[in-house]
């Protein structure tokens, strides 16, 4: 009965909550330069305890002489089961016999600094770290690897102890990954959409004498509707960029705002032209400037990698241009081909803006008034 | 959002992949003193922990389960997650085999269940029933799971099949559980506090145990004075028998929350930062706090809402499954997003269900006006019968809106 009476604790103590914090996680820096390779490994302290016996005397206080004492049982630990290959040859990793402490946001852990010089340039490395594992099936390794500008992260797990690094393709696939992301804005948020929309219905028309007439030539609306897109990511770019290295910060209920009326006003425009062409590059400009703070601010909510996030700005804003940039090649030789038509003005333009203005005005006096309805947007 | 929810979430992962975890950046110093206290722990408990692993497997067939039943039950003691990762270590190729003999499959399924892998626990418990129908400690384990999965009925059968295999107190709140989730709610208290009072010398976790689930019954029927008495009385339990149930903590800190006792709260969870669910419990007391006028609780509820992020952020880097409650809990109470909050509590309905998660979901609907959304709890209260008064209170504002 007495293994029973303990588990009957599980009932008080397993229902809902389960994890009351994180298990057991250990920091791997590593920062490589040439074919040097430094090392810090961050392990808790109570992590060590459970597994080496740090707390020599067992009064539940571990201290900073205990810690030392502990050192050389530690390093003899720790040493055969942290290791590093370049280009598939064993680098030994030589361990400062000085650990010191550092406080992590879960307690105290040793920091131990290792370093490695192995030969020539090498352009793939090994890291293998099998500590603690045997001890407990749920202690991860959390690793970040810096290799000159580039860093990457990694988290090691029982599966999976020994990592393949490499870092050149480690930037290509920033870059693709977040040109792919700025893809998938421009074509998954309605803000871009609508507001592109806006802007391109009338994209083979020209505005004389108050009415509406078709521009001759495919070519120069081509022109026109790409350098109006390319004018609106340049702007995107620079506020994207500014706000997402925190050098600029804008309320963002206010931004989304002002996002939502560059929509209505968009829209608007076609119904009762309020400005010509040429000013609406100055307005595709301003809008740039806001819609990059919006998604900056939304960037930046999740928090950006601190390293490689220029090359991640810059893969996005590429996909965002040339996603824009497709779209145009596919709405503005449309609007061209229907332009004589009769009916386009009444039937396509003015139904068309009249939407996009009303997802705009709906948009703003949600977001205005904080309103919270359930907009697919 | 200007974002779609689909396009944030891949944002979210690539950069996850990419980001330097906050935790990495902790500057390495060297000790003042070599008398300097490092980390203070229940003196005694990682020794006695040690000295079980060390014991040869093989000499004596019962002594690698009794390192694993010893692990779990630290676990539990301290609160502290990684004692279950040592005990899954200690259960070695039992974690992995199809099918391990009862007693090590049993520790698998409490383990499972302890990573709310439900599914594999259930698997693994009925395997050890239909062996062996008699053993106790798996009908306790599935009954829990079933009562944590909003199934109070399904629950009732290994409740009942307990008797002659269990202590009264046991089958009594086992039993009382059940009824207090399922209409039945006022008798159950009765049942509890009688089979109290007849086990005075019950063990203490069980007494723990009963006395949690008297107070949470009173107080979903909206009897504070006797969700008082129960919550002190666990409370002390628990103190005198050196256990940190952070369960009865967190929940004996919302019961205060509800009652605007903020500063209670904050008395007594002010040094428990290191456990997630009272870390967001205090900032919650800090936020009722600063609401009140207090200029530094305001302070504390930015940096505890920011330390509760980057704990979140590390269980994804790390790659454990989210604490969904907690993240409902932040999103909706500390950061007022109603409609992140609402994603987040329809994610936890779908993994747990009990009142409080019921409530998440009622409360989570209801700021962001989607009554719709609120559906599946309305249907799951009208299904079980529950008596609660906070979540009749949600439901009658959720039918009265438009």
């Amino acid at each position: 009965m007495r293994v029973f009476a303990r588990f009957a604790l599980l009932l008080a103590s397993a229902t809902g909550i389960a994890q009351a914090h994180s298990g057991s996680t250990a920091y791997l820096q590593a920062t490589v330069s040439g074919a040097n390779l430094q090392l810090r490994a961050d392990y808790a302290l109570s992590d060590l305890d459970d597994a080496l016996g740090i707390d020599a005397d067992g009064d539940g206080q571990l201290t900073w002489a205990e810690l030392q004492a502990a050192t050389p049982a530690l390093l003899a630990y720790l040493t055969p089961r942290l290791s590093v290959e370049a280009d598939g040859v064993p680098c030994p990793l030589t361990a400062n016999p000085a650990v010191q402490v550092a406080d992590h946001a879960d307690g105290p852990y040793a920091v131990v600094q290792f370093s490695s010089q192995c030969q020539g340039e090498p352009a793939e490395w090994r890291l293998t770290d099998t500590a603690l594992f045997e001890f407990d099936a749920s202690h991860r390794a959390l690793l970040r690897w810096q290799q000159g500008s580039e860093t990457s992260s990694a988290t090691l797990s029982p599966e999976r102890n020994s990592l393949l690094l490499s870092g050149p393709r480690g930037s290509q696939a920033t870059l693709r990954d977040y040109f792919h992301e700025g893809l998938a804005h421009v074509w998954s948020g309605w803000d871009h959409m609508l507001f592109i929309a806006g802007l391109f219905l009338a994209a083979a028309l020209r505005r004389e004498h108050g009415r509406w007439q078709p521009v001759p030539r495919l070519g120069p609306a081509l022109a026109d509707a790409a350098k109006l897109v390319t004018a609106f990511t340049i702007a995107h770019a620079i506020t994207l960029c500014l706000t997402a290295l925190g050098m600029v910060s804008l309320p963002s209920r206010f931004v989304e705002s002002l996002v939502a009326l560059s929509v209505l006003f968009a829209g608007l425009n076609n119904l009762v032209p309020m400005v010509e062409r040429r000013a609406l590059f100055a307005l595709a400009w301003v809008f740039g400037l806001i819609h990059g703070t919006a998604i900056a601010g939304a960037l930046l909510e999740l928090g950006l990698p601190t390293s490689g996030r220029l090359l991640a700005l810059l893969g996005f804003n590429l996909g965002v241009e040339a996603a824009q940039l497709l779209l145009v090649l596919l709405l503005v030789p449309l609007a061209f081909a229907l332009r004589h038509w009769r009916a386009y003005v009444p039937a396509v333009l003015w139904p068309g803006s009249a939407l996009v203005a009303l997802a705009g005005l709906i948009w703003f006096i949600d977001r205005a008034f904080a309103m919270e309805w359930a907009l697919p947007i | 959002m200007i974002l779609s929810r689909a396009s944030l979430r891949r944002i979210a992962l690539t950069l996850l992949l990419l980001s330097v975890s906050a935790t990495h950046a902790a500057e390495p110093y060297t000790p003042a003193s070599p008398d300097t206290v490092l980390l203070q722990r229940a003196p005694g408990a990682a020794k006695a922990l040690r000295l079980l692993r060390g014991a040869q497997p093989g000499l004596d067939a019962e002594s690698p389960l009794t390192a694993v039943q010893a692990a779990i039950a630290e676990g539990h003691r301290s609160g502290d997650p990684r004692y279950f990762g040592q005990a899954q270590a200690l259960l070695g190729r039992a974690w992995l085999a199809p099918a391990p003999a009862s007693p090590a499959r049993l520790l698998r399924a409490m383990l499972k269940q302890q990573r709310h892998d439900f599914a594999g626990a259930l698997a693994d418990l009925d395997a050890v029933l239909a062996a062996e129908p008699g053993n106790a400690q798996a009908r306790l384990v599935r009954a829990n799971i079933r009562l944590v999965q909003g199934e109070p009925l399904s629950a009732r059968g290994d409740c009942a099949a307990l008797i002659g295999h269990a202590g009264f107190l046991v089958i009594a709140t086992c039993i009382g559980t059940v009824d207090g989730l399922s209409g039945k709610a006022a008798s159950a208290v009765q049942t509890i506090e009688a089979a109290l009072a007849r086990e005075p010398d019950a063990l203490s976790g069980i007494r723990i145990w009963a006395l949690t689930q008297a107070a949470e019954i009173a107080e979903r029927l909206g009897d504070l004075p006797r969700a008082t008495e129960h919550y002190a009385k666990a409370l002390a339990e628990a103190e005198a028998a050196g256990e940190n149930d952070v369960y009865l903590k967190a929940a004996h800190a919302d019961f205060l929350l509800d009652q605007q006792r903020a500063g209670e709260v904050k008395a007594t969870l002010a040094a428990e930062t290191d456990f997630d669910p009272l870390l967001l419990r205090l900032a919650l007391a800090e936020q009722q706090l600063a609401q009140a006028g207090d200029a530094a609780a305001k302070n504390a509820v930015v940096g505890h809402l920011k330390d509760l992020q980057t704990r979140f952020a590390l269980t994804a880097s790390r790659g454990d499954p989210p604490h969904w409650r907690e993240q409902t809990m932040t999103a909706l109470y500390l950061q007022a997003d109603a409609k992140a909050a609402l994603q987040l509590a329809q994610h936890n309905w779908a993994e747990q269900r009990e009142p409080a998660d019921a409530r998440l979901l009622l409360s989570a609907a209801l700021a962001a006006q989607d009554k719709s959304a609120a559906q599946p709890v309305l249907d799951w209260m009208q299904q079980t019968r529950i008596e609660d008064v906070r979540l009749q209170a949600l439901a009658a504002k959720l039918r009265a809106m438009p």
